[in-house]
């Protein structure tokens, strides 16, 4: 077998693999199929099939809900179906996300499937499951886990591997389904809520939006999308348990509430958009607390001070950056408008302001900051209402843009990005605005169904401002009043937290953020001392200083801490050396958390081989599981002009 | 943390020094002040002795809140009171079947404790004021722990 | 023609002996008493990629994965549990070249928590 296969590295060794993105088609039963399987994100191992095993022609579907016939062309997948459960626990959740992998062709396949998870998810448990056995995965180093995966695959027995790609982004593969078999794979993850003005936010984000990579970059987001007109039937069932509240609703999704169960309608399952669920809770307990034996682990839910409103406030320059690419075009781009023109009506005469818009190119109405005259801001919102979106995402440039704008001593600057995110280079353009930041701040007004919220998230953690979600069907007054409402009021910054006898050491995020008005912050740590007890937290608004003390001795319990915690302190560490030359002794470090918690991440993967079932063959055919484009994203204007 | 007094907070009750929070809770506690009682019976009956305070009844004073002195009657008092107060709970924390040691059939006997509605504060490993399925996980992932 | 691209990385790691996926299955013998909570350690020299058990697979430690040796847990509160030669767990391992493993019993018992002291026995599974 290896001979073989060296006999086909000496044959096919000079013909170089490319670096153009493969176009495919699956499952079509057309004559001469060829499988490639798209790269990974870092990885140097490329892998396809030898001599293309043909596919019989499709049997008889198995299952009449497994494939679906439209026009005459019929999309069988492997994904057959996605079950996600959820426990919310205040503004804790934990998650348990089972996917059921089938194989509907006539012979053996592997099945990848890239997919998106909340951006601080800590993924602690793995489980693959064969007809009754279930086997638990194991947390490796990356690399070796991908070696056994591969090893496994190549001797022919069921194996499956779970990677992180970047911070949202997972894939999951599963080696040597035989025809009509099932494989399920079971996930369990732990996470925070959003919980601003007595509303909680839970999120379950379904799709990776369709990434533009700028050219040079080295990586790609792996992920595959349907056509229009083509539909998989994987579809998904959710069900969350809440911790009490009223007012449950879901603004992009039809459900159904019976009790503290919320479930999806039958008729609304189609996993193309984030499913965002809120209601309201008093929050009545803001720590919580996990003893083991090696010490205790906490979290604590901060909530600025009411009297933050009451600060007044320096002069501003606020600039507005306005994302005009192809992602945005329809729905998106419509709704930033008006949220942007919602923003100019605000501001007030002494502030200055700037917008600029980009896409493949960044172009600004004034080569600075302007006043915020009656006239000027007339002008702005003419500008604002003819942008028009289409092509590329070169966000570094924009950033770099906004940031070198002329600055006027005494005024606070307040960048503003207005995008869904969709970005390849994320991680890159994070590192790059932290590195230029200066004394600015910066905000981000995620605008989509399924925005990139790991980017969202970051710029607005380094650039120590807050992030404003909204999804195509809200209303924008809401949502332009929330991102204002930070804008116009002065942060409490410079925390200080005294924690009383609670013996607390390794607190992250480092550093702590800055509260704004609305908006709340969780903190984790460790601790060994005898328990809750009272908090002072100590600051400043402007130019005074601003103390509170926080009622902490009513603590609940979570056995979700450990992983919470491990999962920010990679967070933390990862934050502070992307972009810089990477450091070995950090990298080291989140491996070392990483496996000492048994979590998934950048450098750790979860892997599970069933030794026992050894499939005939060869490793069978890749066939990578395509996503819907995300509600409200054109494939026009986005997938279609990559190929 | 245990709001029953332990030995010594029972002794230091009726000694007369004890903390505010030890006097609070044995006033409004009869189970602990049936516990002091027997104590101030014992003690009217032996002589002072030095005291060798066992390693497990130490761990479980929560912060040094004065120096060790040796109290009268302290060693025949140690051994009723242990007596009394070892049958109704665990000496090691998360030996619920009072082995010697933490290990999985702990976490079964808690399971099935639960599963019969005998619950005892006791058993609240994780201190999050309840004894449920989670202690039960808790004392397990003790139990496979490598050290 | 499209490009065929090849398993480069696989065939440059994959060491020049054989590595192989075996199973070994844990099996306590407690002589005709049902069990309802074991604990055994185990030590190996070959690398775990899987542990599969019963209804929800064992306990262990994700820290131990990275060592030689595992402490592996479970019990039940079922009605029935099981008797005899019971099979506790399984390990899937990837093995090069020889390995050493030994599984030693830390604690066991029958219903109502009655200690009780099972024979361990290891048989491998699976492989070539």
């Amino acid at each position: 077998m290896r001979r073989l296969l060296l006999a086909l590295v000496i044959v096919f060794a000079g013909c170089a693999p490319g670096t153009e993105m493969p176009t495919r088609e699956v499952g079509v039963a057309a004559p001469e199929q060829e499988w490639r399987h798209k790269p990974t994100l870092q990885d140097r191992e490329v892998i396809i099939i030898e001599a293309a095993p043909q596919l019989r022609p499709l049997d008889a579907p198995r299952g009449g809900s497994l494939v679906t016939q439209i026009e005459n062309k019929i999309v069988p997948l492997p994904l057959k179906h996605t079950d996600v459960k959820a426990q919310l626990s205040l503004y804790l959740s934990s998650v348990t996300l089972t996917q059921q992998y089938h194989n509907p062709y006539g012979s053996k396949i592997e099945a990848i499937y890239t997919f998106p998870l909340p951006d601080d998810a800590g993924v602690r448990d793995f489980i693959m499951q064969i007809g009754d056995r279930r086997i638990r995965g194991i947390v490796r180093e990356r690399e070796e886990a991908r070696r056994i995966y591969a090893e496994a695959r190549r001797q022919g027995h069921v194996a499956s591997l779970l990677t992180q790609d970047r911070p949202n982004i997972f894939t999951q593969a599963v080696a040597n389904i035989e025809p009509g078999k099932q494989i399920d794979v079971q996930i369990t993850y732990f996470h925070t809520l959003r919980y601003q003005d007595g509303i909680f936010e839970f999120v379950f984000p379904m799709v990776v939006g369709p990434r533009y990579t700028p050219p040079g970059f080295g990586g790609t987001v792996p992920v595959e999308y349907l056509p229009p007109g083509e539909i998989s039937a994987a579809d998904i069932a959710l069900e969350v348990t809440v911790d009490g509240g009223t007012e449950i609703l879901s603004p992009t999704h039809a459900i159904r509430v019976a009790g503290n169960k919320v479930t999806l309608s039958p008729n609304d399952r189609i996993p193309n958009r984030d499913f965002v669920l809120r209601y309201k809770l008093p929050m009545r307990a803001v720590l919580a607390t996990h003893r083991s034996e090696g010490g205790g682990y906490f979290t604590l839910m901060i909530q600025p001070p009411a009297t933050l409103v009451d600060v007044p406030r320096a002069p501003r320059e606020m600039i507005f950056v306005v994302d005009c690419s192809g992602s945005m075009s329809g729905q998106p781009i419509d709704v930033a408008k008006r949220a942007l023109v919602k923003c100019l009506h605000r501001l007030q005469p002494d502030d200055t302001f700037r917008v600029l818009r980009f896409s493949d190119h960044v172009s600004s109405m004034t080569e600075g900051a302007i006043a915020a005259t009656a006239e000027n801001v007339r002008r702005a919102i003419q500008y604002a209402e003819a942008l028009a979106a289409g092509g590329g995402t070169q966000m570094q440039e924009v950033v770099r843009v906004a940031l070198e704008t002329p600055a006027t001593p005494g005024r606070y600057r307040l960048v503003t990005f207005m995008t869904d995110g969709y970005i390849g280079n994320d991680r890159e353009v994070v590192a790059f605005a932290r590195e230029r930041l200066g004394s600015a701040r910066l905000f981000s007004f995620g605008v989509g169904s399924s925005v990139n919220r790991y980017l969202l998230e970051a710029l607005a953690r380094v650039g120590r401002g807050a992030s404003t979600f909204i999804t195509l069907d809200e209303s924008t007054e809401k949502a332009a009043d929330d991102l204002f409402r930070r804008l116009e009021n002065p942060a409490m910054t410079d925390l200080k937290i005294d924690w009383g006898t609670l013996g607390v050491a390794e607190v992250h995020p480092q550093p702590l953020p800055d509260l704004f008005v609305g908006r709340p912050i969780v903190v984790t740590g460790r601790f060994k001392g005898d328990g809750p007890s009272k908090i002072r937290v100590t600051g400043r608004a402007g130019d005074r200083p601003v103390e509170m003390e926080l009622n902490a001795e009513e603590a609940f319990h979570h056995t979700a801490l450990p992983t919470i915690w491990a999962r920010t302190k990679i967070a933390s560490l990862y934050d502070s050396m992307f972009g810089r030359t990477e450091s070995q002794e950090q990298l080291d470090e989140i491996r070392r958390v990483a496996l000492q918690f048994g979590i998934l991440s950048d450098y750790t993967a979860f892997v599970a081989v069933d030794s026992l079932s050894r499939t005939e063959g060869n490793f069978g055919t890749t066939v990578v599981q395509p996503a819907p484009v995300p509600a409200g994203v054109k494939y026009e204007t986005t997938v279609e002009k990559k190929k | 943390m245990d709001d029953h007094l332990d030995v010594l907070g029972l002794d230091a009750v009726r000694a007369g020094d004890a903390t505010p929070e030890q006097r609070a809770h044995a006033e409004q506690c009869a189970e602990c002040r049936a516990g002091v009682d027997a104590f101030h019976t014992l003690a009217a009956k032996l002589t002072p002795a030095p005291i060798d305070v066992p390693a497990d009844v130490r761990r479980r004073i929560l912060a040094p809140r004065r120096s060790w002195r040796p109290v009268a009657a302290a060693a025949a008092a140690l051994l009723v009171g242990a007596v009394a107060w070892f049958a109704l709970r665990p000496s090691i924390p998360g030996d619920v079947d009072r082995s010697g040691r933490v290990d999985i059939v702990d976490a079964y006997a808690l399971a099935v404790r639960i599963r019969s509605g005998q619950l005892d504060a006791a058993y609240d490993f994780n201190g999050d004021g309840k004894v449920d399925d989670q202690d039960v996980d808790e004392i397990a992932r003790r139990s496979v722990a490598l050290r | 023609m499209k490009l065929l691209i090849l398993v480069l990385t696989a065939l440059a790691l994959v060491p020049e002996q054989e590595t192989r996926f075996v199973a070994i299955d844990l099996y306590a013998d407690t002589g005709g008493r049902p069990l309802v909570a074991w604990q055994i350690e185990l030590e190996c020299n070959a690398k775990i990629v899987g542990v599969e058990g019963g209804e929800k697979p064992p306990y262990y430690d994700p820290a131990a994965l990275q060592g030689g040796r595992i402490i592996l847990a479970s019990f039940t509160t079922e009605p029935n549990p099981p008797a005899g030669r019971v099979l506790v767990a399984r390990v899937h391992l990837q093995e090069t070249g020889k390995t050493d493993y030994t599984a030693k019993l830390m604690a066991a018992a029958s219903p109502g928590g009655a200690r009780i002291e099972p024979r361990i026995e290891i048989v491998r599974a699976g492989g070539k």
